[in-house]
């Protein structure tokens, strides 16, 4: 595998460990988040800090920083949550946290501030990545196809129907939100330690809304949908080799497009199984061999 | 306590851009009841059509005023259609309309990035920087012809909603589109003159801003501050906006001189937070539950 | 009979609107009591302070002996009062199954987190597929006690409407509750079809030992299965009393009953 193809193929995971956190987040759970930057930030700081500063070995400075962010999304968390804010509200107060949390790291002596910390050692290795992102897929899969999966689809679907079914709301969001933050500070330390330098300024809302775009475009409520969503938004422009403004603008636009066009997005509430590909190519087969015997 | 008056005097005129760009903001949350995060797009926007009209044009000061209001309302009410119509129709969750709001501002702003740069465009001056001074504190002649300007923006944005016809069919639109429309409002017309009107104000806030920040692809950011300044005064509500704004100018000011600068945003974000917990309605707004 | 639910002095309002005022009545265990009244009257309101969707401005309700009043909606379930919705308020994107399988959790979880996170392996039948399996068999039980067995596996909004209630039922039956809240069970049911619902009611009611509390504006279905009826007017109490009493209360005749239910009789 060349060296190229590697860089983005790790770069693509880094960022679908993200998306899967946060699909379980928003598209089971139906709350939007525009703070999730910070998440990642806080696990890129946490193992850069770790690793740079303190000598850490990587991995398990990454579970720390997985930690970490899951953490300080309790601190978020709790206190908005359990004032069961309507869900806009909540968006814009997640929107504060996420610009306060950069804000944050710009001054503070430890991250030094706009200059971020540079020089960190390139551990984000093909195989260590993969392997995290197959472990946060697999229990991210387990999760949604488990009760605590229903449990927070019935919330998304009905609050209140799923109150009067005996469903805690508060710790069926706060669950969802500490799993996805868990899941950014894991894809901020790879981040971090892929590209080798950090910069609260890589950490906008704009970043936040580009995960909630792969959640929606690959559709709410699928796993597979976001991480194929998140794989491609990753891929493509690479190998287009367009500025990265175009893409943004690109971005934008699908976007829209798909709130417009297609909102449940493309995989929306379905998952991509082999069985699901092998009935597609059966259906796909049996148009082609029809419509081959009508010449 | 001459500080404190300097602080004071300051924040005000700071807050006055914000009451501005907060009350566009939330006459679109009080009839769509969802963020408009494509607004500080349609501000810069706004902005670089002033500093256009000023610097290519050579036109005189109102004339650029007046071609960024109607650009930013232009601009306003197609971000509307494009963006948000479809979705209305189909009555589709708050979610979807910030999804696509954000979508809007993430194009808005990397278009201009892509075709214009990220350069700061600076606004040649107008008002010199004289300052005069007021009650022993000093304001800038700027500051002073925005904090007017807005305010007055402002009243007659207001005389209109209160007092004509089509701003009655406005409130009562924003109070329950449904019923509304069967009391025959045309409520794809009314929300589209909301996205006009807030478009008008767009324009003014992204000259003033431009003048005193200059023009760039980012400013939008600022808008951040709008929607604080709409929380303090309870999201929807006009009069509650303004108050927001000049609040939340206000106590930046005293953040920054008192407290440290470095953590102004720091506070005005956490404060945003807090708010949102304690006061979830604001001064004056109507805190709605979700409808059950 | 002693009183499973007590409702005392209970008031509500919406900034200055009064929308239930001063109500006292009890629910007794094992009746199926209605409560009745124009539209607008109240009704949905005495139901959503009930199960802590709303918090009252004033008075108390007490169940099975307890102050439940102003609690969350979950824990009041958790005491065994389940519910269902005006309109109707279904998981859309969940099988008819998984909407039973969603209340069932509440007394029977079959596994924990880590559980649920780690254990699961592909292919590898463990205790959250062995808990799955077993949840499946239960909500059949209340499918099939609603007659809607054979629609397990069907998404719940494709079901039709007379059959999106029956599964709401279902889904409030799998709580187990003691007490069930019934909102316009036959709203847009013909007579037939509403006559019917009423022997499922009965027939339920008899079999779990519940408590059953219910709007309902079809008074055929009201008089034939309330052993016992509140009225409300304007969210005041309008009166009180068994079928044949309200049927006679010319206070009740004249504010909602009048030619309606002389029509509907004919």
């Amino acid at each position: 595998m060349s060296y190229y193809v590697q860089g983005v193929l790790i770069m693509a995971m880094i960022n679908a460990i993200s998306v899967v956190g946060l699909s379980v987040f928003t598209g089971f759970t139906g709350l939007m988040s525009l703070g999730h930057a910070a998440f990642i930030a806080i696990g890129a700081y946490t193992a850069a800090i770790l690793t740079k500063l303190y000598g850490f070995p990587f991995v398990p400075s990454v579970v720390l920083a997985g930690i970490m962010a899951g953490m300080v999304s309790l601190v978020i968390g709790i206190p908005t949550l359990r004032a069961k804010l309507r869900s806009d509200y909540f968006t814009i107060a997640t929107l504060g946290f996420g610009e306060a949390m950069r804000v944050l790291l710009e001054n503070l002596p430890i991250t030094q501030g706009a200059r971020g910390l540079p020089g960190l050692t390139p551990y984000s290795t093909l195989p260590v990545v993969f392997i995290f992102f197959v472990l946060v897929t697999f229990v991210a899969k387990n999760f949604v196809f488990s009760r605590y999966g229903r449990m927070a689809i019935a919330v998304r679907e009905d609050f209140v129907a799923a109150e009067m079914a005996g469903i805690n709301l508060f710790n069926v969001r706060l669950r969802s939100l500490f799993f996805s933050a868990v899941c950014a500070g894991i894809g901020g330390a790879f981040q971090a330690h892929y590209i080798t330098y950090i910069q609260p300024n890589m950490f906008t809302n704009v970043q936040s809304t580009l995960l909630t775009a792969s959640v929606v475009a690959g559709g709410m409520g699928s796993l597979t949908g976001p991480i194929i969503a998140a794989l491609v938004f990753a891929a493509i422009p690479e190998v287009l080799r367009v500025a990265n403004m175009w893409r943004l603008v690109a971005y934008g636009g699908i976007l829209v497009a798909i709130m417009v066009f297609r909102p449940q997005g493309i995989f929306g509430y379905k998952e991509l199984t082999f069985k699901g590909i092998y009935r597609g190519y059966k259906h796909l087969a049996a148009k082609v061999t029809g419509q081959g015997g009508a010449k | 306590m001459q500080m404190l008056m300097q602080t004071i005097v300051t924040g005000l005129a700071v807050g006055g851009i914000y009451a501005l760009m907060a009350v566009g903001y939330s006459l679109i949350f009080s009839i769509l009841n969802f963020s408009n995060f494509a607004y500080g797009g349609i501000i810069m926007l706004g902005s670089y059509m002033g500093f256009y009209a000023l610097t290519l044009l050579h036109v005189p000061f109102a004339a650029a005023l007046a071609l960024s209001m109607l650009g930013a309302a232009a601009l306003s009410f197609l971000n509307e259609r494009i963006a948000y119509s479809s979705l209305r129709k189909r009555h589709a969750p708050s979610l979807y309309f910030m999804i696509s709001a954000m979508g809007t501002s993430i194009f808005l702003e990397n278009m201009v990035y892509a075709t214009l740069g990220s350069s700061y465009n600076a606004y040649p001056e107008i008002f010199g920087q004289s300052s005069i001074s007021l009650f022993g504190s000093t304001i800038g002649k700027l500051d002073l012809f925005a904090i007017i300007f807005s305010l007055i923006a402002i009243y007659i944005m207001n005389y209109f909603i209160q007092h004509t016809r089509t701003g009655i069919a406005i409130r009562a639109a924003s109070y329950d589109s449904e019923v509304s429309q069967i009391n025959g409002v045309n409520l794809s017309a009314v929300i589209g003159l909301v996205f006009i009107l807030a478009g008008l104000l767009a324009g003014v806030s992204g000259v003033f801003l431009g003048m005193k920040y200059m023009a760039y692809p980012t400013m939008g950011w600022i808008t951040n501050k709008a929607y604080i300044s709409a929380v303090i005064g309870g999201l929807g509500s006009l009069p509650g906006a303004v108050v927001g704004g000049l609040i939340l100018g206000v106590l930046e000011s005293l953040v920054s001189v008192y407290v440290s600068s470095l953590l102004r945003d720091v506070f005005s974000f956490t404060f945003l937070i807090v708010l949102l917990l304690v006061m979830p309605s604001g001064l004056f707004g109507k805190y709605l539950e979700e409808k059950v | 009979m002693t009183a499973a639910m007590e409702i005392k002095n209970l008031s509500k309002n919406f900034g200055g609107i009064v929308a239930v005022e001063d109500l006292t009545f009890d629910i007794k265990k094992g009746e199926i009591m209605g409560i009745i009244g124009p539209n607008g009257a109240g009704k949905t309101t005495v139901f959503n302070l009930i199960t802590g969707v709303y918090k009252p401005t004033a008075g108390t309700v007490i169940f099975e002996g307890k102050d439940i009043t102003g609690q969350a909606p979950d824990a009041i379930v958790r005491k065994g009062i389940a519910r269902t919705f005006q309109n109707i308020r279904l998981f859309k994107h969940l099988s008819a199954l998984d909407n039973v399988i969603t209340a069932l959790d509440l007394n029977y979880p079959m596994y924990n987190l880590a559980e649920a996170i780690a254990l699961n392996l592909p292919f590898i039948p463990g205790k959250v597929k062995r808990g799955e399996k077993s949840l499946q068999e239960k909500a059949m039980f209340f499918l099939e006690m609603v007659g809607i067995g054979d629609k397990a596996n069907i998404r719940a909004d494709a079901l039709p409407y007379g059959l999106q209630r029956k599964l709401e039922i279902a889904r409030a039956l799998a709580l187990e509750p003691t007490l069930l809240l019934l909102d316009e069970p036959a709203a847009g049911m013909n007579p037939e079809e509403s006559m019917d619902l009423a022997r499922l009611i009965k027939q339920i009611q008899i079999k779990l030992n519940l408590t059953v509390f219910l709007i309902e504006h079809h008074m055929d279905l009201v008089m034939e299965l309330c052993d016992h009826l509140f009225v409300v007017n304007f969210g005041r109490e309008l009166a009180e009393g068994s079928p044949a009493e309200i049927q006679a209360n010319p206070a009740v005749l004249k504010a909602y009953l009048g030619e309606g239910y002389k029509h509907a009789q004919s």
